[in-house]
């Protein structure tokens, strides 16, 4: 056992008669939209919310929070792997979003290397759709990606890793930030999805 | 007077629009402006000016000037001349008393004129002083352009929008739209803004300009230009940073190249009269035929320094406008030119004693470039004597200029700066009411500079930002003292360009609030949250905060502590740094071991507070208060960049949530929802120990946070409400409740628990606030701070933060002043009652020889001084003995 598995969220087990799940920083706000939640991975994920076929194609904000976000340092090699994005921050330091195993290839093939699980610190928003370009330039001056800077007033990663911008914050933002962009969203015609409405070259 | 279907007009007869002015119907057609439909209707006067209140109507008819403010649908200050009409929009005039026509405050021209020259306000309105609450009232009454609702709110939606391109061409006239046509074709990325409704500039005022014009769009959409219109460049800024409105829409451009093709800003002449309503810039006859197929008037004369003029009078003449004369000046300067009106409006000119009767007189002193955003940027600025005008001489890096922008304005007479003999209201400043005698007053008064002629007179200042009064203002002041232009110079080029809402440069209300991964559940608990530096926290739950402290003491209690500051430190060099960057020592802590720790700055001045954890041999866990989390990470940053140790710190404050269980019944509750030993042998006080809660792994800190048994558990933020949950359910019997900030105040002072910036300040150090056990001079590193403690304790103790108990029961005010022999001499930091103690207890800084049991000092309450009792050490469970149970 590691002096730091009680970081990882993925260290849950049902124990005692306790079946534990995690919830993104965002879930109420998704309740409040009416979505629907399925458990996948130990997270309750919002995979369909009502209106979003009208929005997808627009402006879709979706929530990838349940998504694995892995910090290595030192950067140095980049390992591939399918569906893994990996975000070079400095030499010192990337981060890898990929799904649970993942993560968990990526700590068996990282050697001596620093392996972190912030999968509890950072949560994701994507936003897809024809104008998730003018979402995200009325969110933020970055329009080089990935990159990290201001975005909305606190600071972000953004990333475009397919057809979709990810925007990896701190997760105590969540509920402020997932306000703002739907609100950015919804003035263009788009608004909240569930992540099974993101379209296949969104996701990762 | 609309004439009949005209060729290239702007209006569309098929749409009727109706709205309203000063409560009357007007009709007016899509293409309109209020401006042109207001004309059309036979309206003449549409403001009063700002300080004589003389009666002032359209007179740029592009945007340039201030003379059409006007209060739009509850918004002030709109230029209606270039305001589109909109069905059912409500228009009022400004800045008057009585009606638009005559205006009761018009008195201040025909007789406060002797008694209001520049700067009247700092020789008059003195004496008696007591008079000036009346003056005041009267002036801020007088003062100002438009009213605003100050209860108002914004009824409308703003955003803000980023924009990288490669060029930015401020202008859409012709060489605008060909400067973006040669980018586009080079396979750059432009984008051109321009604050006309479409582009195409001066083309427009004709119809055969505005086919040329169409056909330069369409080529330049082509070529894949975009063109925003109407859209205006607001300022422009240091790395080509250009904030444009486009509506409601804010963008803020950042171009590789900004081309500035502004065109031009018809200058007025200067002469007695020149404010007369009827007295125009060319441009204005041009559009009101041109363009909203307007006669607007009978009989006019034109007396012009260029072509724009001529143009002018050409557009009268085709709309029947008879134009009886047309003085050209480039043909030779009359030395006089006077404007004659009645009721404010021009019936006649007088050029050297020759009277003209007309009802429109178009005067175009000089067509000066429009160089203001290229002045912003940081270009040259020159006169050009020649030409009477100012010309950009030398343009920043990635800055261009093209078109009349760039000086390309041909060959125009320089018209004398004032002509006119009779008196010398003059107006130069058609904003501010400033006029040549105005300006000849402030350079007798000392203000010789322009610069300080702009600060006394407030020239260029007004809404118009100096586009039609620079050039003049200039010319008479060169004139006055006698030396050239560039003798005299420009004043400093400021943003904005032109008056912008102070709601679209707000943009859209942001409040970055953090949010603990408890937040809703605190809220469905009924907790009332208040703000804690960025973080939503609960103040309490109930509405009685003491019950809530007492269930902790009897039962247990729930807090969370998510918002502590929470680092990782980690390599071979972890215990050497937090020995050097911490006054007390870790190097030797224990794994599993937690120590309580304050970080101090170099001064020696106490900055966070907050627990140390050794979870391996090279790894260390660091709380640190909540407000201090980032700073502290800074801070260790900051410090390992001058010794390079061989450490890494992780940011984890997010990361992970925490809850603290305290109460005597903790080590139950624990017991009911994991496996893990938590008696004094399984999780002894000031152990971590990782355990699983609820199935959720977990850290467990053992530590002493409210003074009773307590658990601080540290867990996977997604995690959090699970536990919270798990904990709730499970206690239920137990009698388990959440416990908010303000109980949590009271436990704490119960112990006497410091809270850093709550009971120290920028001045506290180890030894005033009573914890010099902290300090552990004998480590073999110099540690952040260590020189500067130690002179503290070699100077010997000033003051002291000590405990106090209110005997009378009085609660002081925290800040309220502890009082010495009469004067002041301390501050209270902390007061409560505490229901367990049934006492009134708190902690003040006080002057360290009252530092003593038994001592007494008073505190003044309500003006009243109370007698307090000094009391050291905790005031609850002094011994310890229901920490370690």
């Amino acid at each position: 056992m590691s002096a730091l598995d009680f970081l990882s969220p993925s260290g849950a087990a049902d124990a005692k008669g306790f079946h534990p799940v995690a919830r993104s920083s965002m879930d109420r706000r998704q309740r409040d939209a009416g979505a629907t939640f399925e458990e996948r991975d130990g997270w309750l994920v919002p995979v369909s919310i009502p209106g979003e076929a009208d929005r997808v194609a627009i402006a879709g904000v979706a929530d990838l929070s349940h998504l694995c976000v892995t910090e290595v340092r030192p950067s140095e090699p980049v390992l591939e792997g399918e569906g893994v994005v990996w975000y070079r921050l400095s030499d010192r330091r990337s981060l890898v979003i990929s799904d649970r195993a993942g993560a968990a290839a990526l700590r068996e093939d990282a050697g001596e290397r620093t392996v972190l699980d912030l999968s509890g610190a950072l949560s994701i928003i994507a936003v897809c759709g024809d104008e998730a370009d003018t979402v995200v330039r009325r969110l933020t001056h970055l329009h080089h990606f990935p990159s990290s800077g201001e975005v909305a007033h606190i600071t972000a990663h953004v990333l475009k890793p397919g057809a979709a911008y990810w925007i990896v914050f701190a997760q105590e933002l969540g509920h402020y930030l997932w306000e703002v962009v739907v609100d950015r969203a919804a003035a263009l015609g788009g608004g909240p999805i569930g992540v099974d409405a993101l379209p296949e070259g969104a996701r990762a | 007077m609309r004439l009949a279907e005209r060729q290239g007009e702007r209006i569309d007869r098929s749409a009727p629009v109706t709205f309203t002015f000063q409560g009357k119907e007007i009709q007016a057609y899509v293409g309109d402006t209020i401006g042109s439909a207001l004309y059309a209707a036979g309206q003449r006067v549409f403001s009063r000016s700002f300080k004589y209140h003389r009666p002032r109507g359209l007179q740029c008819c592009v945007g340039h000037c201030a003379n059409c403010q006007m209060t739009v649908d509850g918004t002030p200050n709109v230029r209606v001349c270039t305001t589109p009409v909109t069905q059912g929009a409500v228009v009022k005039g400004q800045n008057y008393r009585g009606s638009l026509e005559h205006d009761l405050m018009q008195v201040t021209d025909k007789l406060g004129g002797p008694f209001t020259p520049p700067g009247f306000y700092y020789k008059t309105f003195i004496r008696p002083r007591k008079a000036w609450p009346l003056y005041e009232k009267f002036l801020r009454g007088a003062a100002g352009l438009g009213e605003l609702d100050p209860d108002g709110a914004r009824d409308y939606r703003v955003d803000v929008e980023n924009r990288h391109v490669d060029v930015l061409v401020i202008g859409g006239g012709a060489s605008g739209l060909a400067a973006a046509l040669e980018h586009a074709t080079a396979g750059r990325h432009v984008v051109v803004v321009d604050e006309g409704p479409e582009a195409g500039g001066g083309l427009l005022g004709d119809p055969a300009g505005a086919t040329q014009a169409g056909e330069l769009r369409e080529a330049a959409r082509a070529a894949g230009v975009e063109i925003l219109a109407p859209a205006v460049a607001i300022g422009l800024f240091e790395y080509n940073f250009v904030p444009v409105q486009v509506g409601n829409l804010l963008v803020k451009f950042r171009a590789g190249t900004v081309v500035i093709a502004a065109g031009i800003v018809e200058q007025p002449l200067v002469f007695p009269g020149n404010d007369l309503i009827g007295v125009v810039l060319p441009e204005a006859a041009r559009r009101l035929v041109n363009y909203w197929s307007i006669k607007p008037a009978e009989r006019a004369v034109v007396i012009t320094a260029d072509d724009n003029g001529l143009a002018a009078a050409e557009a009268l003449s085709s709309a029947g406008v008879d134009v009886p004369l047309v003085l050209d000046l480039r043909d030779g300067q009359p030395p006089n030119i006077e404007a004659s009106g009645r009721k404010g409006l021009v019936t006649g000119v007088s050029v050297n004693g020759s009277s003209t009767a007309c009802d429109l007189l178009v005067m175009s002193g000089s067509p000066q470039p429009n160089v203001k955003l290229l002045a912003q940027a940081g270009a040259r600025v020159e006169y050009d004597p020649a030409r009477g005008i100012f010309v950009p001489t030398d343009l920043p890096d990635g800055i261009q200029a093209v078109g009349a922008a760039a000086g390309e304005v041909g060959e125009p007479a320089v018209p004398d700066a004032i002509l006119g003999h009779h008196g010398d209201k003059c107006f130069v400043c058609f904003c501010e009411d400033q006029t040549t005698k105005d300006l000849k007053y402030a350079i007798e008064e000392g203000f010789d500079s322009i610069e300080l002629a702009k600060r006394y007179t407030t020239v260029t200042m007004g809404p118009c930002q100096g586009r039609l009064c620079s050039t003049n203002s200039i010319r008479v002041y060169a004139k006055a003292k006698g030396v050239d232009e560039n003798t005299i110079g420009t004043t400093t080029a400021r943003p904005p360009y032109t008056p912008v809402a102070m709601g679209l440069v707000a943009g859209y209300p942001q409040e970055p609030a953090k949010r603990t991964s408890l937040h809703h559940r605190h809220k469905d608990l009924g907790g009332r949250m208040m703000w804690t530096g960025a973080w939503r926290r609960p103040h309490s739950y109930t509405a009685d905060a003491g019950d809530e402290a007492q269930n902790v003491h009897h039962n247990v209690g729930l807090i969370d502590v998510s918002t502590l500051g929470k680092i990782l430190v980690k390599g071979p060099e972890a215990g050497a740094f937090l020995d050097r960057v911490y006054p007390n020592r870790f190097s030797d802590l224990k794994v599993g071991r937690v120590r309580y720790g304050v970080l101090t700055g170099d001064a020696g001045r106490i900055m966070d507070d907050g627990t140390v954890a050794r979870l391996d041999d090279e790894t260390f866990y660091v709380t640190t208060s909540s407000t201090g989390a980032d700073g502290v990470y800074q801070w260790f940053t900051w410090w390992n960049a001058v010794w390079f140790m061989d450490v890494e710190f992780v940011q984890l404050t997010g990361a992970l949530a925490a809850i603290n269980v305290a109460g005597p019944k903790a080590r139950e509750l624990m017991e009911r929802v994991s496996d893990d030993d938590f008696s004094n042998e399984g999780v002894a006080y000031l152990d971590a120990k990782h355990v699983t809660v609820a199935g959720v792994s977990t850290l467990a800190l053992r530590i002493g946070f409210v003074g009773e048994l307590g658990y601080e558990l540290h867990l996977p933020s997604p995690l959090a409400e699970h536990v919270w949950d798990a904990l709730l359910d499970k206690g239920a019997d137990l009698g388990v409740a959440p416990f908010g900030l303000e109980p949590q105040r009271i436990l704490r002072l119960e112990k006497g628990h410091v809270i850093v910036s709550q009971d120290t300040d920028s001045e506290s150090n180890l030894h005033e606030a009573a914890m010099p056990w902290i300090v552990k001079n004998d480590k073999e590193f110099e540690w952040v701070g260590k020189w500067a403690t130690q002179q503290v304790a070699d100077r010997g103790l000033r003051w002291m933060l000590v405990g106090f108990v209110s005997p009378s029961g009085v609660i002081p005010v925290e800040g309220g002043q502890v009082v010495v022999d009469g004067r002041s001499a301390g501050r209270v930091t902390s007061v409560r009652h505490s229901k367990e103690l049934d006492q009134v207890i708190g902690l003040a800084i006080v002057p360290h020889e009252l530092a003593v049991e038994g001592g007494t000092f008073d505190v003044r309450v309500d003006g009243v001084n109370h007698r307090m009792d000094v009391h050291l050490g905790p005031f609850f469970d002094p011994a310890g003995e229901r920490l370690r149970a």
